[in-house]
């Protein structure tokens, strides 16, 4: 009988809950600190959250709910899916406040001076502060913040090393002036959705009768206000003419500067929809600036002008209640308008695509799924267990299939339109291959290594979705509007990728079982595993080459050459080289097992650098832009399999011909039957 | 006597088996698909420095190429000088163009003619019929095939000069120099490719000499990618002619070459017979759509008129393309294009037809193929646009499609056969045994 101590299922359950414990203790920062007085001391009405996050706005070309828009700006500023912070309790004690992205936006429109000095702009490396004259106490393990209020204390130092070293190829700036940049970028994501109802936020001094007149004798006005007088106030300035300065017209420069300048505010996202033309996606929403610029033309719709009314009572309501109310009347005219346009019905399966968060249940059930296929291991003759997280990864994929469709029927396009999707189907379709890998060679590890695969990836693509910040379901450029290719090339070479990645999980283990001596490779559970990478490895090449062949038909379709050395096209060909070459080198006999699965696992890395990399080198048509964070992740895979890839190489060279010492050094074999 | 006579007549024969062998062997497809491999990934990080054509040409379309392993790809932490460029770590290889046609030459004789024709390799065999087919489209289209540009206004819109219908379309990346004899009712054109004109690089000169003409015309000073400069106080390395001079023109840090983007330009000086002179810059910076003429440099001897132009290499269609109207479409509040395209008319021997060209809907007539590529403003900004359409003839245009559908079936009739043999095989069996 083997000793708990020596036996691999123990020691490997060991190794997890010790990994976990580390993972767990890393990742866990206690949230910075905000500074003063909470102007609300009390949380948002959930339902009300809840509803104005369902809200549909115009961004980046199509309507979304505002908590789409609240999401990936926070993202993009915040780097984080919620704002934490701690806060003092009025009691001489703390509370952790934790705001979701609709409740910050609330914040930030509503409570302008709190939200201002929420602890927003994380700073990694302190010479940071130093290049933007922040006193600070030297670098520590826990992160810096900044406030909106501190930032734009230095904004002009900020601008200025900004703009010299966004003047630096992005690959080639060093940490401190990357972070700078991005810094100012985050200002002006940030900015940008401050400045949307800015104009609301403030009142105007009215002077002279005649001019207070207009506005029932009113000495001050806002915005709302001088719209709904539009007509009056048009009125007044035709007859004024030229003579706007005179004493008898009060400060009506000073108005119509005001207005002039509400107008030249930049566009950002459309708040007040369309009122005609219901079946048109393609009309403008509008903005406030843009309402006002047609209130001054006499062309408003008093609809608009409703609309704009409520948002400044939720802006400057007197407390909490006043504000709510203004933007729950501000959802109610939006939802009416709205309702029966032909854009509405995808906004509210948008919003019930984020609520229902279906890849990240399918991550969890991916690793309820693993963990169960771990203390598979440990009871070998469990049937039940087996079934448990064979149908737990299952179930775990048909949550992915459910959050790739709900997307589909949200962008009206085939599952893969963005970078961010190719997470979701790679992690389904190394999944299914694997969990088809274990039926076909039922030996327990493509039963762990299927969930834990597809847990990794769904992982890795909701921190790509909040490092990159961006709106994951974005109209595509015209070149990519055909869903006969996107139905086609894209599904078949990303399945050809995912099949190549579950090869070369499935080799880095073998590698690792070889070298941590596990297991010796005559085993039938190492024989087995061979077989199972090559049968993967066969499916991975099939839908690589139709794949990258069918890319290659659809830029002859589109661009006019087949083939035209783009490091996309490279990336894919070098997938298909590789796979052809190890296939050919095995009937050979150039490479045996151990060749066979060092190559496949090596092959991972050619499937991470056509997959990811290639988008990242800035050239060719397939250039999303680069991202330090992302650079670093693709790296740190290099790393991670190089690094097993190195240790099996050594291993094989040392150790050519590795034999089972005794059955105890037989390990995870014993543990794991024939089923 | 029999001995040596057989040896003698049977070496010859094994030569040529061991060439076969050799040829058909799978460990050269193996090496060749690494070198292949090796080949791609360079030329792949060699884009990084520089464009995406001269690396086509250097990597993929060569006998040979000094390969540079870019060490920029790993940021600016390792072998960066301060310009990016990367420390020239360099090694030779063969270029991918050998490569691909020794592989060409080991599926046939591996692949097709020594593999065994049977059903358990049918599979195979069909592969290879369509990997044979794919490298032959590559091939002819490398040889024959070309393609281009081809830039137009709409019609109506002002601007008496604009561009709206043609019969010709311009090279993305190669310049020719032409000699345009001015015959009263007609131009005569003479042309020289710039591939002819390498050794006016530089220091260096090329000298032209006209048949039944009575100048030289002596180029230098060739610039691949110039701009011209009106003369400072600075001293240049080119001649001043006119008060201006050729300089180099550099990428920004960090902006990747674009071969398409260079303006190429030269010094031309022409030497009559009786002792005339004539120097000029041209320039070939290309003016169409905007406006027809180019900058060409004029100039008359024994009262003939000439001139001559820099100009990217120029191709004739059967046919006439005039634009009617450009539509372009963005996705609401943004100036990102949903949709744009070019509502032409097509007229080929008097005959006129309509058609619409657009992303993934190209026009395809007389062996031309014309897409939809950009999409351009008038000068001031705003309507009307121009259009540009990507002008390609290739012999080879569908063969990929056809070599697709054939390789798919091949694989998928091949390894559908092997799973299913495994299945039901005691190999299988075996594998779900527990060891011992």
């Amino acid at each position: 009988m083997t000793p708990a101590s020596r036996n691999p299922s123990v020691r490997l359950l060991q190794w997890l809950l010790l990994s976990l414990v580390v993972l767990s203790s890393a990742c866990s920062r206690q949230p910075p600190r905000y500074t003063g007085e909470l102007d609300r001391a009390t949380p948002w009405d959930p339902a009300l959250v809840q509803a104005l996050g369902e809200t549909p706005v115009q961004n980046d070309g199509r309507v979304q709910p505002l908590a789409t828009l609240a999401a990936f700006t926070l993202y993009a500023v915040h780097g984080r899916r919620d704002v934490q912070f701690v806060a003092a309790d009025g009691q001489g004690g703390d509370r952790v406040v934790k705001l979701s992205p609709t409740e910050w936006v609330l914040d930030l429109w509503s409570y302008p001076r709190q939200s201002a000095h929420y602890p927003m702009f994380r700073i990694e490396n302190v010479r940071v502060l130093e290049q933007l004259g922040f006193s600070h106490d030297g670098q520590t393990p826990n992160f810096e913040f900044l406030t909106y209020a501190q930032v734009m204390d230095k904004v002009d130092t900020l601008q200025r090393l900004a703009r010299d070293y966004q003047k630096k190829p992005e690959r080639l700036r060093d940490a401190v002036e990357g972070q700078i940049v991005l810094l100012w970028r985050q200002l002006l994501a940030y900015h940008n959705l401050h400045k949307n109802f800015e104009e609301l936020q403030h009142d105007v001094v009215v002077e002279g009768e005649a001019l207070r007149s207009l506005f029932d004798g009113h000495e001050r006005v806002d915005l709302a206000e001088i719209l709904n007088k539009a007509a009056a106030f048009n009125d007044f300035v035709s007859k004024a003419g030229a003579d706007a300065e005179a004493k008898s017209r009060g400060n009506l420069a000073q108005l119509r500067s005001f207005l002039e300048a509400v107008v030249r505010t930049d566009g950002g996202p459309g708040f007040l929809p369309p009122t005609k033309g219901t079946d048109d996606r393609s009309l403008e929403w509008l903005t406030v600036s843009q309402v006002t610029g047609k209130a001054l033309a006499g062309k408003a719709d008093p609809a608009h002008v409703a609309m704009i009314g409520k948002l400044r009572a939720a802006m400057m309501g007197a407390d909490l209640d006043a504000k709510a109310k203004g933007w729950r009347e501000y959802h109610e005219a939006v939802t009416a308008v709205s309702r029966d346009r032909a854009d509405a019905s995808r906004v509210a399966t948008e919003a019930y695509y984020y609520r229902a968060n279906w890849h990240f249940h399918g991550m969890m059930t991916f690793l309820a799924a693993f963990l169960v296929a771990v203390v598979c291991w440990a009871f070998p003759k469990s049937r039940l267990l087996w079934w448990g997280s064979m149908l737990m990864s299952i179930g775990g994929l048909g949550m992915l299939i459910a959050d790739s469709w709900v997307r589909c029927l949200v962008t009206g396009h085939p599952p893969i339109t963005r970078l961010y999707d190719t997470f979701i189907f790679i992690g389904g379709v190394s999944t299914l291959t694997l969990v088809i890998a274990e039926f076909v060679v039922p030996r327990r590890i493509a039963l762990a290594l299927a969930p834990l695969l597809g847990c990794l990836l769904v992982f890795f693509g909701r921190l790509f979705e909040v490092i990159d910040g961006q709106d994951t379901m974005k109209p595509l450029q015209a070149v990519l509007l055909s869903n006969f290719w996107l139905a086609v090339h894209v599904p078949t070479i990303n399945i050809g990728y995912a099949a190549g990645l579950a090869g070369g999980i499935v080799a880095m283990v073998w590698i690792l079982m070889r070298a941590l001596r596990i297991d010796v490779p005559d085993s039938t559970l190492m024989k087995s595993m061979v077989r199972m990478a090559y049968g993967v490895v066969c499916f991975s090449l099939a839908t690589s080459v139709v794949g990258t062949i069918l890319g290659g038909v659809w830029a002859n379709d589109s661009w006019g050459r087949f083939w035209g050395w783009d490091p996309k096209e490279n990336g894919a060909l070098l997938i298909c080289l590789a796979q052809i070459a190890l296939l050919h080198a095995r009937m050979t006999g150039m490479v045996r097992d151990a060749g066979f699965m060092l190559v496949t696992a090596a092959t991972g890395m050619i499937v991470l650098f056509s997959w990811f990399h290639v988008n990242l080198l800035q050239v060719g048509l397939h250039a999303y832009g680069f991202s330090p964070a992302l650079n670093n992740a693709v790296w740190t895979g290099y790393c991670v399999h190089a690094g097993i890839v190195g240790i099996g190489l050594f291993d094989v060279l040392l150790r050519p011909n590795p034999v089972a010492a005794n059955a105890g050094e037989r390990g995870l074999a014993a543990a794991l039957p024939q089923s | 006597m029999s001995t040596s006579s057989a040896v003698a007549t049977a070496t010859p024969r094994s030569v040529a088996a061991l060439v076969v062998d050799g040829l058909g062997s799978m460990r050269l497809t193996v090496w060749l698909l690494v070198l292949l491999a090796l080949l791609t990934w360079l030329g792949t990080l060699a884009q990084i420095d520089s464009s995406t054509y001269d690396v086509q040409r250097e990597y993929f379309e060569s006998w040979f190429v000094l390969a540079k392993l870019p060490l920029s790809v790993w940021g600016n932490a390792i072998g960066d000088t301060p310009e990016g460029s990367g420390f020239p770590l360099r090694f030779p290889l063969p270029g991918a163009y050998p490569v691909m046609g020794l592989l060409f030459v080991n599926l046939v004789v591996g692949g097709m003619l020594r593999l065994r024709w049977s059903g358990r390799n049918a599979g195979v065999l069909i592969t290879h019929v369509g990997m044979l087919l794919l490298l032959l489209a590559g091939f002819v289209k490398l040889e024959t095939g070309y393609s281009g540009m081809l830039g137009l206004y709409e019609r109506g819109g002002a601007g008496g000069d604009r561009v709206h219908e043609s019969s010709t379309f311009v090279s993305f990346h190669d310049y020719e120099l032409a000699l345009l004899t001015d015959k009263g009712d007609t131009i005569v054109e003479r042309v020289v490719p710039a591939v002819d004109l390498q050794a006016a690089h530089g220091s260096g000169s090329v000298t032209l000499a006209p048949e039944g003409l009575p100048f030289k015309v002596q180029v230098h000073h060739w610039i691949d990618h110039s701009q011209v400069v009106t003369k400072g106080a600075e001293t240049p390395a080119t001649p001043v002619v006119g008060g201006l001079y050729l300089d180099q023109r550099s990428w920004r840090p960090g902006e990747q070459p674009k071969k398409e983007s260079e303006i190429a330009g030269c010094y031309v000086s022409v030497f009559g017979d009786g002792g005339e002179r004539f120097d000029a810059i041209l320039w070939g910076y290309p003016r169409a759509p905007e406006n027809r003429s180019n900058y060409v440099a004029a100039f008359t001897i024994k009262g003939q008129r000439y001139a001559l132009d820099l100009r990217r290499t120029t191709y004739d269609l059967p046919f006439a393309v005039r634009l009617d109207k450009f539509e372009k479409k963005d996705h609401p509040g943004t100036m990102s294009p949903r949709d744009f395209r070019s509502h032409v008319t097509v007229t080929e021997q008097g005959q006129s037809t309509e058609a619409q060209i657009f992303m993934n809907n190209p026009l395809r007539r007389a062996g031309f193929v014309l897409y939809q590529a950009s999409w351009g403003q008038q000068p001031m900004g705003g309507p009307p646009y121009y259009t540009v359409l990507e002008v390609a003839n290739n012999p080879s245009d569908a063969w990929p499609e056809y070599a697709c559908y054939i390789i798919a079936l091949g694989l998928l009739w091949h390894f559908g056969a092997k799973l299913l043999r495994f299945l039901n095989s005691s190999t299988r069996t075996s594998l779900l045994r527990h060891d011992a």
